[in-house]
């Protein structure tokens, strides 16, 4: 009885240590990209928008799949990185009452645009190599499947399980003759370890809210654009590697876009996006 | 020798009387196509498109001065070709409506003698279809607020809404399943929110409270209608015209988000539950809320701005196909002028093809008629349509009111942007919906031949001829195509080719001679 009361104290102990020892198991997060090096992921896109005027729905659901490459063109002493960003492959599927169809945007692939990145995942800066001219489907998807990010924002301190950090952003970016200021507060929380896609993995969790304003010109109509979102989402990180290798998330985002000039309108749009992110190469 | 039979005379004559009376026809035909045709030149074009195009006209939109003035422009030509005014006028006023939302709603409910007040924004909004209107009493669940026979399916069949404010959800049961009872993962029409208002006050309702389904929405903020008044950025220009409806009846309709859920049904939580049991059972079993009392104002203003069509009857001349109608149709407005423009820019969109040119061509057709010494036997409608580039409102307004029977209209010829591109080709739209009307174009197209093509589908709610399809009136859209000048500042009278222009008229007057003529009724394919 005594030895059993002896074994049972040294096996809780042990687990006491064990979990302790995990707690206690600290990551540097950092992305160690490789000059020279290609990075490809594949991306799918499911997106549903429901417009609304005079009562009345209008639905209009779709997918974006697409295939984007990262080639790492430089790497500085401290880390920070410069990539050439394109795609290789990008296909806008939508469905609304009386209209489906399917677009191969050839426009946009293989333009390329330059951005430079902290070690952390800091956009520090980018410029359009190739002009692009987005319109029509291109332009739905790029307002849709462009809330995803290339990187996120590691934080620079070591780190264990359940550890948070938050990153607040502002993009203003060009658009029709105006300009779209986006403004998100993401949350990340390190949620421990797991496998994917064959990687030893990090998964990081986030949640961010997305405020979005801005103002631009389309066919000499103004146009106005206003909205809130709200994302959750995971990210799954090779450490050892430095590279991210799968991100899943969910956008939902209430807008609404108003017109004024030949035609007022205001038109208020829900819009929801589930994107998968792998790496493929 | 030559020998002649009194029956062989008898015979002569009533040849030669025959042969008069075939020439006489002739004649009348000729001088028909000679003193109408005619008339119709590139230069009367001209005179029209640049009148109508000019910089005066400011772009003649909808509603303004300028296109009141185009209004009289067009009247008195109407006058002057000896059309006959309706109703002692050759205007048909219609309202335009702005929505917009004024100060003081008030929502609050009232439970065990505890009230709680609601904020405008955060937790309700007003949805543009509301009323302008308070109402307060005892509240109740009514599911979806649907009533469908076709899917068996009634969330007012054990239900008292007399007198009461109605919880409704958004949408309808099974939203996104595509084995709904309903059509699938497709909204039906029980869907829309004018629908069920109507349900709403057919069933005694005085108020109705949408909330969003949280099974399927992450978020149930209220959005109801994106005011102005509500938002940091959208101006106050942005909020849409509409037709007025005065015959529309309304009650106060508002979207209620979070704090009212919790309010009434204690959590989302709790909300989610009544709403996986009404979409599993299809039947409304909580709808008892009776010791909620709830009071609503919903400040709805609907600024009314006047403007009118402008119509000019040709009266039949046979005493029996005289009661039936032909209308010939374009819209005159356009889209105005740019605001904010440079010094020195030019900001008028003249809106010459878009549509000085059909609107045009209607004057000029009239003007043929007016020459012609005989007279269709079918009346014709010449009407210039205002607010077609705000929502087609014009010809809504016309097919809402008709100055005459729409029963007795047999046709419909709509022209709209016929000045540009090829000089020898013409789109019709119209072909598969009305091909017996498309069939005499043909016919009529010999004369003076347009390449004429029909791919333009997509256009059938383009312009103002759908209100009248809409109507189960044939048509046809006579429709030269789209260019780089669409909807732009340069769309000026330099650009029109009036050769064309006038040889669409030419056509035009040859359709429409030959329907108003016709003793006949033409097929419409509504599908």
């Amino acid at each position: 009885m005594k030895t059993s009361i002896s074994k049972s104290i040294l096996l809780l102990f042990s687990i006491f240590l064990f979990s302790n020892l995990l707690a206690q198991e600290s990551y540097v997060l950092q992305y160690k990209y490789l000059k020279g090096s290609t990075y490809r992921y594949k991306s799918v896109a499911n997106f549903s928008s429901t417009q609304e005027m005079a009562g009345q729905e209008m639905k209009v659901t779709g997918s974006t799949e697409s295939v984007s490459r990262i080639d790492i063109d430089k790497v500085a002493a401290n880390g920070d990185f410069t990539i050439i960003y394109s795609y290789d492959d990008m296909k806008v599927t939508t469905k609304a009452a009386g209209y489906d169809t399917t677009m191969v945007q050839k426009e946009l692939i293989g333009k390329r645009t330059k951005y430079i990145f902290s070690n952390l995942g800091k956009e520090l800066s980018s410029f359009a190599i190739d002009s692009i001219k987005i319109g029509g489907e291109a332009m739905g998807m790029d307002l849709g499947s462009g809330t995803n990010q290339k990187f996120n924002e590691l934080p620079g301190n070591k780190l264990s399980v359940g550890g948070k950090w938050s990153v607040n952003k502002q993009d203003t970016v060009a658009i029709g003759g105006g300009s779209m200021l986006t403004k998100a507060s993401v949350e990340y929380v390190l949620v421990g370890k797991e496998m994917k896609n064959g990687h030893n993995c990090l998964r990081i969790d986030y949640t961010s809210k997305l405020e979005m304003g801005g103002k631009m010109n389309q066919m000499g109509m103004d146009m106005f654009i206003e909205g809130t979102g709200n994302t959750k989402g995971s990210v799954w990180f090779d450490q050892a590697k430095g590279i991210w290798i799968s991100d899943e998330s969910e956008v939902d985002t209430d807008m609404t876009i108003a017109m004024t000039g030949q035609m007022a309108m205001t038109i208020p749009m829900t819009q929801k996006v589930k994107t998968v992110q792998n790496i493929i190469e | 020798m030559h020998i002649i039979s009194l029956r062989n005379v008898r015979q002569s004559l009533l040849l030669i009387v025959g042969w008069l009376l075939l020439s006489c026809s002739n004649i009348s035909y000729k001088s028909y196509s000679k003193a109408g045709e005619t008339s119709i030149t590139p230069a009367l074009m001209k005179h029209y498109i640049s009148y109508l195009a000019s910089d005066s006209m400011k772009g003649r939109n909808t509603p303004g001065p300028e296109l009141d003035s185009a209004a009289s422009f067009i009247s008195a030509e109407f006058k002057r070709f000896g059309l006959k005014p309706l109703n002692g006028s050759f205007k048909q006023n219609f309202n335009i409506c702005v929505t917009d939302l004024g100060d003081n709603n008030v929502f609050y409910i009232e439970h065990n003698g505890v009230q709680t007040n609601f904020k405008i924004k955060d937790d309700f909004v007003p949805f543009e279809i509301s009323s302008g209107s308070s109402c307060e009493g005892q509240l109740v669940f009514a599911g979806y607020g649907i009533t469908a026979a076709e899917y068996n399916y009634d969330d007012y069949k054990c239900l008292d809404a007399r007198g009461k404010i109605v919880i409704v959800f958004r949408h309808e049961p099974g939203q996104n399943d595509t084995l709904s009872v309903f059509k699938g993962a497709d909204d039906t029409k029980y869907s829309n929110l004018k629908f069920k208002m109507a349900n709403a006050i057919k069933h005694g309702a005085i108020g109705m409270l949408v909330i969003t389904e949280p099974l399927n929405y992450n978020s149930i903020r209220p959005r109801g209608f994106p005011w102005p008044s509500l938002s940091k950025i959208i101006p106050r220009e942005a909020l849409p015209l509409n037709l007025c409806d005065e015959k529309e009846e309304s009650i106060p309709v508002i979207h209620a988000g979070e704090a009212f859920v919790n309010a009434v049904f204690t959590s989302v939580d709790s909300l989610k539950q009544i709403q996986k049991n009404l979409d599993k059972v299809l039947e409304n079993k909580y709808s008892d809320l009776s010791s909620f009392y709830v009071f609503l104002k919903t400040n709805i203003l609907r600024i009314q701005k006047p403007t009118q069509n402008v119509a000019g009857l040709l009266p039949g001349s046979d005493s029996v196909l005289r009661n039936e109608t032909l209308v010939i149709g374009g819209h005159y407005d356009h889209v105005g002028v740019k605001k904010d423009h440079k010094v020195g820019e030019d900001y008028i969109f003249n809106g010459a093809d878009d549509n000085a040119s059909g609107t045009s061509v209607v004057l000029a057709v009239a003007a043929a008629f007016s020459k012609m010494p005989l007279k269709p036997e079918r009346s014709i409608l010449f009407i210039a349509f205002a607010g077609e580039e705000k929502g087609l409102f014009g010809s809504k307004a016309y097919t809402n009111n008709p100055l005459l029977p729409l029963k007795n209209t047999v046709a419909m010829l709509n022209l709209d942007m016929v000045g540009r591109n090829s000089t020898d080709s013409l789109c019709l739209i119209g072909n598969r919906q009305s091909p017996d009307i498309a069939s005499i174009v043909r016919t009529e197209n010999k004369a003076e031949p347009f390449t004429l093509f029909y791919e333009k589908e997509n256009l059938l709610g383009g312009s103002d001829h759908y209100n009248f399809y809409q109507c189960g009136i044939p048509f046809i859209f006579f429709f030269s195509g789209f260019h780089s000048d669409y909807h732009k500042v340069s769309d000026n009278p330099d650009k029109i080719n009036f050769d064309k222009t006038a040889k669409v008229a030419r056509l035009v007057l040859r359709v429409a001679w030959h329907i108003a003529n016709q003793d006949k009724h033409y097929k419409i394919i509504r599908k």
